[in-house]
């Protein structure tokens, strides 16, 4: 094994070779941090009470859930996942302000019941969703505000990235890594919009040059330099 | 707290894992919990995994302040695996984990992990 001859610690841990503790974008706690949420012009969070429909449309990967999950914590609230399948049927839960993820999947009858007690218990109701909800929601009698979540773009990957990288720092180690513009479109180009899609290549861009660091002996002393920067397609 | 002495940090799969966790607190504070194990688990972009294969035995009676109190432990690596892997999407990490819950008064939890290496044969 090369990288444990080179040094025993980076076998265990590559990313110690770019001062960092775990590869930044690695999965993590599904609420997001406040120091590395990005504001896209929707970071308020939806009043309660207030018989409406928040609908936030947008493809997979989008960012629906991280803004539902961002405002959930400001508001508390329950937070219900309708995944695919058969545990998709069970009843939507209405409180004050709830959300519901993936609600287009909520069966119709279900869905129906759950939207007009919303409207006699003027709740609000903050929907993460691929298909338009807004006509049920108004014949139920609730107020529709409609939030579509643009595709990510690369500045606004970089300004991610950094913050990323930021969260795994190792305290008092210089950095050298940055994911340079023109990465950053590559990547948004293969991602397609999707910040899910783009995290999983910004994981593997991490991994690349944090095996790069370890094969080639660096320490931290001698950041990785922009020529190293390049995206490694599989 | 806790300090750890491995007698080997690279393993192969199928032998032992051996070394020792050396309690020694001045902290006032003596933990009303505590665990302490042999784990793996994943890290990356797909949901986490994990699996305790040892759990060394210990009780918080045992950790007393200003003493050293010494848990030898040693565990069979199973020859299945995992073995330790640093992938491009996903990480397989082997660690020892000590754990321990303290007063109420002092609010806070502690935890302890020191990775070591897992190799095929």
């Amino acid at each position: 094994m090369t990288s444990l001859r080179l040094n025993p610690k980076f076998a265990l841990n590559p990313y110690l070779a770019l001062g960092w503790h775990a590869n930044p974008f690695a999965l993590g706690e599904p609420v997001m941090a406040p120091s590395l949420w990005i504001d896209r012009g929707w970071s308020q969070a939806p009043v309660p009470a207030a018989q409406q429909l928040v609908q936030v449309l947008g493809n997979k990967g989008f960012g629906k859930t991280a803004h539902l999950r961002h405002w959930q914590a400001q508001t508390g609230g329950v937070y219900a996942y309708y995944p695919p399948g058969w545990g998709r049927f069970k009843v939507p839960p209405v409180q004050t302000i709830a959300y519901w993820d993936e609600a287009d999947r909520i069966p119709a009858p279900l869905l129906l019941a759950a939207l007009g007690r919303a409207a006699r218990t003027r709740a609000t109701l903050v929907v993460g969703t691929h298909t338009d909800l807004s006509r049920l929601a108004k014949f139920s009698g609730l107020a529709v505000q409609t939030i579509r979540l643009p595709p990510l773009e690369a500045t606004t990957l970089r300004i991610w990235t950094e913050r990323q990288i930021q969260a795994v720092r190792l305290p008092t180690v210089p950095c050298g890594v940055e994911l340079s513009s023109a990465t950053a479109h590559e990547i948004t180009a293969i991602a397609q919009g999707s910040w899910r899609a783009a995290a999983d290549e910004l994981h593997i861009w991490a991994a690349a040059i944090a095996h790069q660091a370890v094969r080639e002996g660096r320490d931290r002393r001698h950041p990785i330099s922009q020529a190293d920067l390049s995206l490694r397609r599989r | 707290m806790f300090e750890m002495h491995f007698h080997n940090k690279l393993v192969t799969v199928g032998n032992e894992l051996s070394g020792k966790l050396v309690w020694y607190s001045p902290d006032l504070h003596l933990p009303r919990q505590a665990s302490a194990f042999v784990y793996w688990y994943t890290e990356g972009r797909g949901d986490r995994d994990d699996q305790t294969i040892f759990t060394i035995p210990l009780q918080p009676e045992q950790l007393i302040r200003d003493q050293r109190v010494d848990f030898p432990f040693a565990v069979t690596i199973p020859h299945s695996g995992p073995i330790t892997y640093n992938g491009s999407l996903i990480r397989v990490i082997w660690a020892v984990q000590a754990w321990v819950k303290l007063p109420r008064s002092s609010k806070r939890d502690h935890t302890q992990t020191w990775p070591f290496l897992v190799m095929p044969r």
